[in-house]
């Protein structure tokens, strides 16, 4: 093998070339650089799908090393992979390695290309020809434009010597200067439409910044006019006491405001970042209203549409992962302060060498391993939200029995029969279904989209949930059918209409029509209550896991239940479906409006990594419901008898906030809650009850298993620990709600949040909680408003922390002119005061303001159940409580 | 609802479908290349069907482009709605054929008339296919194509090495035809269309 470095290499194991001959069929020419040991004939017919002579071009995606007929043995053992798989985190990657232990080899993806080419002079007009590359990479689209040209050079010169140049150029390729993102870095990335979030990542980029040293910025305003000219900051680099001793002027305000933008000007024009930073002298109000004009217009950049006429303007939306380097919006203009920096640090540039063709590569820098290709849950979303969607959805082909009640599944049909199809087909990936994506006179390489889109929805995109990827199939044929078939929970695509009378499959997703069938077999194959396949609760009906839930709140009522879960077959007996019906019941209307929501965000043009992003948040919240479930249903007495077992396996116990008690050091904390909070329990027990028969579904499934691995994980492996710090953000954003916040847990929130994040990987962990389509930091922006010091003072405490970081400081920028504003007040005055403090005593002044005691004394007696949204008069911070999205934005643009 | 309905509506007016499955033996080698345009992996049954839509679909375009996979095209003739799924006929597709069974209501077999060394390998084709469960049912008709060779096998000679006098349990039909020509193609069909009809619905 010709590897040129060890730096690059290894993106490329295999290249294959096949072709259709018309006397012997698919045939597998080329197998470069050694033969994969797998039977030809499948790699052949994989490769050239039915029906390619219909298309021009046409791309097939499948993986290897999925079950025996597809795993590689090569003659020759590949040289063992140095670097780390798709860069996933440790915790997958050790997961890999155990699996690997058992023999599992790692999933290859194929990317392939299948052309016919017309040729008047050829025995039938045309021939049809195929090439394809195995990778690791799951982001396999960046290899497209290097398969297009290496085939018109097959084309050309027909030669094994085609496939050895194009293994060469892609192994060639560099990446040994991306950025690898740690998963929270990536949850943060993906979050974000900022077109510079994480620059201080790209080293290539800026050669001048030592990423980490430079962070600890001074707040000296004189400082900061000094180093304007300057590039490097290294200067001030740690030395926090004197930044804190310097003359603090108000100008301070802007460090929050303008140092990225300082960051990304010094790299670029020098004059540019003198005239900001002149403004950052001069007097903060011109500076800090132009670099909110900006970062509020690109923190709005994800907000829903509440009232479509709010979004007005072409600052919105149109941003899309795939496409960069146009100017969008907000994020575009608060870039184009820098001048040229028009780079999109979502990925990666440079380029791959072929035949003395330069093709620029964009490499995503925060795909999971479960996200594969360029797929589109846009496409998917629209696809299947036709109007005829729905009318099929409990009717079926023509050899099935139209519209029979039957195919009403507790599994699938969460909300009875106005259930979405799009979580139709959540609840079919989620509770391991076998799902089969047809499209007969599609490209193949279309059905193959569907089923990547398909993995991501149900992986949450890879952020939530895995172990889509190795059962699915993008592009199968007949082939080797029932070596797929047999793999549980398969997922396939298909463009063969043979498929559609088998029986093999639960849900078939007509691509063409789009139209979800379930199968007429499902009850035959899924019978509700006799365990679905788990060990140890062979027990009971959903009915009865859903009893406990009832008694315990004691509201529901029984029909409600029979109604919506139980579907009997005689109530859904018509055949017509309703769409999204009004009275279809509260326990429909959760996942209804979800799915209402994104359609009016598709319609609104918003960009796909929105709906990602929104997707995982849905997955993440079944997650949640899934563990409180458990916890309702699954261990009755027993946590009684065998002590602080946990009773989920999937999430935090849940529960709320406990009053400290008792004297000692530790009496001003309470206990933290933790878990799923719902605002309103009536509703949430509802929800539960909906999602009670899919959570049962998925307890039986690998991915489930999966993540029991991945949240053990996460609880010793997190980098801040110990508490539930998502449930303290769903707290503090719902603090005035129903469940009112008292000043002491308030206060135990912030102090823990303030005492856990510490450093880097804290910082963006804390981060990876906050979307800024909901607003960012806004919800711990409001404990800069509490009525009580300690509070505010810990909510500084947890704010300079971020600052200490470019990304935070991203955050802080988008956080809304009034809150900044706080922030900087307070922290100056504590500066200030802590100086004052130093001067006086000769403390350290570190003492003075990290400690709490001076303040913790007074306020100890003063804990009452005084909420917390309201008690303080600020307007502004309350009504951000109760809608983050809407209101928060009027603000927003109103200053 | 719209496929519901024309379903009801041919019921009423004794409207059909039928789903064939059209397979042959490929006439790759010798035999074909003297045969002007069947000579793909495909060649008698792809072919047939293209004649097939060409005569039925008048301005249909006959594309000879090389099919990967299979075809599957509608026709209707005399009130029966035809599918007719066309398979690759080479020796390495043949185990797919059986992924076609299920549904089956009409097995359109070509035989090459002329090819005399390769009969008993379609008889025993023929057999192996008719033998699956799937199949119970199914019609038969075989076409004994290229009747317009010197040389070829009459239908008798075809229907006797077939040895179809010894099913008893099944309707069977054999018909001379010309695919170039489109000769016995509606022959062969209204056979079937009538065959259907008169079995119970």
């Amino acid at each position: 093998m010709t590897m040129s470095s060890p730096s690059s290499g290894n993106h490329c194991s295999f290249v294959l070339l096949a072709e259709f001959d018309i006397f012997e069929g698919a045939q597998l020419k080329y197998q470069f650089p050694q033969p994969l040991g797998i039977d030809e004939s499948v790699l052949a017919m994989s490769m050239l799908p039915d029906g390619a002579e219909a298309q021009l071009d046409d791309w097939t995606i499948f993986f290897l090393n999925q079950t025996e007929f597809n795993t590689i043995e090569p003659v020759l053992a590949l040289e063992t992979d140095s670097d780390s798989y798709l860069e996933e985190d440790h915790a997958r990657e050790q997961e890999r390695g155990k699996e690997k232990k058992k023999k599992k080899k790692e999933l290859l993806c194929v990317l392939n290309l299948v052309r016919t080419k017309h040729d008047k002079t050829l025995d039938r007009g045309a021939k049809v020809l195929a090439l394809a590359i195995c990778t690791r990479h799951p982001y396999i689209q960046i290899f497209k434009p290097v398969l297009l040209i290496a085939l018109d050079d097959y084309l050309l010169n027909p030669s094994q010597d085609v496939l050895a140049r194009l293994f060469d150029a892609v192994n060639a390729i560099d990446f040994s200067v991306a950025p690898v993102l740690s998963r929270d870095e990536k949850l943060v990335m993906r979050m974000s439409e900022r077109k510079d979030i994480f620059a201080e990542k790209h080293k290539h980029l800026y050669p001048s910044h030592s990423s980490s040293t430079t962070q600890h910025k001074s707040s000296n305003s004189d400082s900061s006019v000094n180093n304007q000219g300057i590039p490097i900051r290294s200067t001030a680099k740690d030395d926090i006491d004197p930044s804190f001793t310097g003359d603090v002027s108000f100008g301070s305000a802007v460090w929050v405001g303008d140092e990225s933008a300082f960051d990304i000007s010094s790299t670029t024009s020098d004059s540019d970042g003198a005239t900001d930073g002149a403004s950052t002298v001069i007097g903060s109000t011109r500076q800090r209203s132009s670099t909110d004009a900006s970062s509020s217009s690109s923190s709005s950049h994800l907000h829903l549409p509440r009232i479509p006429i709010s979004r007005a303007g072409s600052s919105f939306g149109s941003h899309d992962s795939t496409v960069s380097g146009t100017k969008v919006g907000g994020t575009s203009s608060y870039m184009g302060a820098g001048g040229t920096m028009v780079h999109d640090t979502h990925f990666f540039n440079t380029t791959v060498e072929y035949n003395d063709h330069k093709l620029p590569i964009k490499m995503p820098l925060s795909t999971f391993s479960e996200e594969v290709g360029d797929y589109s849950l846009i496409t998917l979303i629209r696809t299947f939200s036709q109007p005829t969607s729905f009318s099929s959805s409990s009717s079926s082909t023509a050899s099935h029995s139209s519209s029979h009640p039957s195919l009403i599944h507790p599994h699938l049909h969460t909300s009875g029969l106005s259930t979405h199809p799009i979580i139709i087909l959540f609840n079919a990936l989620v509770t391991g279904k076998n799902i089969i994506f047809l499209g007969h006179k599609r490209p193949a390489g279309e059905v193959s989209l569907f089923v990547l889109a398909a993995c991501a929805l149900g992986s949450g995109c890879g952020a939530v949930l895995r172990g889509f990827v190795e059962r699915a199939f993008p592009y199968a044929n007949l082939n080797n059918r029932d070596e797929w078939e047999s793999v549980p929970a398969y997922i396939a695509g298909v463009t063969n209409p043979i498929f559609e009378a088998s029986r093999s499959w639960d849900l078939l997703c007509d691509i063409s029509t789009g139209t979800v069938t379930v199968s007429k077999d499902i009850w035959t194959k899924w019978p509700v209550g006799a365990g679905m396949g788990m060990s140890g609760y062979t027990g009971g009906a959903a009915a009865s896991l859903i009893a406990p839930l009832l008694t315990r709140t004691g509201t529901l009522k029984a029909e409600a239940l029979s109604d919506e879960v139980q579907k009997d077959p005689g109530s859904g007996g018509k055949g017509e479906v309703k769409y999204a019906s009004p009275d279809s019941g509260g326990v429909a209307s959760a996942d209804n409006m979800f799915i209402e929501d994104i359609k009016t965000a598709i319609e609104f043009h918003y960009g796909e990594s929105l709906v990602r992003v929104r997707f995982m948040e849905y997955v993440m919240r079944f997650v949640k419901l899934a563990s409180r479930y458990e916890e309702e249903t699954y261990t009755p007495g027993l946590a009684e008898k065998e002590g602080n077992k946990p009773k989920t396996k999937v999430g935090y116990p849940s529960s709320p906030f406990m009053d400290g008690q008792g004297g000692g050091a530790n009496a001003y904390f309470g206990q933290l809650g933790s878990g799923l909070v719902f605002n309103d329990e009536a509703s949430g027990i509802k929800e539960l009850v909906a999602n009670a028969s899919r959570i049962e579904g998925w307890r039986g499934t690998n991915s489930y298993r999966y993540f029991v691995e991945d949240f053990a994980h996460h609880l010793a492996h997190a980098p801040i620990r110990n508490f539930d710090v998502f449930h303290q953000i769903l707290r503090l954003k719902h603090a005035s709600g129903a469940r009112k916040m008292s000043d002491a847990e308030a206060y135990t929130i912030m102090k823990c949040l303030a005492d856990g994040v510490k450093g880097y990987d804290q910082a963006v962990e804390l981060l990876s909680y906050l979307t800024p389509h909901s607003g960012g930091l806004l919800p711990l922006a409001f404990g800069l408003f509490h009525q009580r010091e300690g509070v505010r003072d810990a909510t500084i405490d947890l704010f300079n922390q971020l600052r200490a970081y470019p990304v935070g400081i991203l955050y802080l920028q988008s956080l809304n002119h009034f809150q900044r504003y706080a922030y900087v007040r307070l922290a100056h005055a504590r500066e200030v005061k802590g100086r004052k403090m130093a001067e006086q005593s000769q403390y350290p002044y570190q003492q003075s303001y990290t400690g709490q005691q001076p303040y913790i004394g007074q306020q100890q007696t003063q804990y009452a159940s005084v909420p917390f949204g309201r008690s303080h008069s600020n307007s502004s911070a309350s009504m951000g409580f109760s809608s983050p999205l809407g209101t928060g934005n009027g603000i927003l643009n109103a200053g | 609802m719209g496929a519901n309905l024309s379903k009801a509506l041919g019921k009423i007016f004794g409207n059909k479908e039928m789903r064939l499955l059209m397979l042959g033996l490929d006439a790759a080698g010798k035999t074909s290349k003297s045969y002007n345009f069947c000579k793909s992996a495909f060649t008698l049954t792809s072919f047939f069907l293209t004649a097939i839509l060409y005569k039925l679909k008048l301005n249909q375009s006959v594309t000879t482009i090389p099919t990967v996979g299979f075809n599957v095209e509608t026709v209707t003739y005399r009130n029966v709605k035809f599918n007719v799924w066309d398979v690759g006929g080479q020796d390495k597709i043949r185990p797919l054929w059986r992924h076609y069974y299920t549904g089956t209501q009409g097995l359109v077999y070509v035989i090459d008339s002329q090819d005399r060394a390769r009969i008993v390998e379609a008889k025993q084709e023929l057999h192996r296919i008719l033998g699956d469960r799937e199949m119970k049912e199914c019609l038969l008709l075989v076409f004994a194509n290229k009747q317009d060779l010197p040389g070829a096998m009459s239908p008798a000679e075809v229907t006797e090495k077939l040895g179809l006098h010894n099913m008893r349990d099944r309707s069977w039909y054999v018909h001379p035809s010309c695919a170039t020509t489109g000769e016995g193609l509606f022959e062969g069909l209204q056979w079937l269309s009538q065959t259907v009809k008169k079995q119970k619905s």
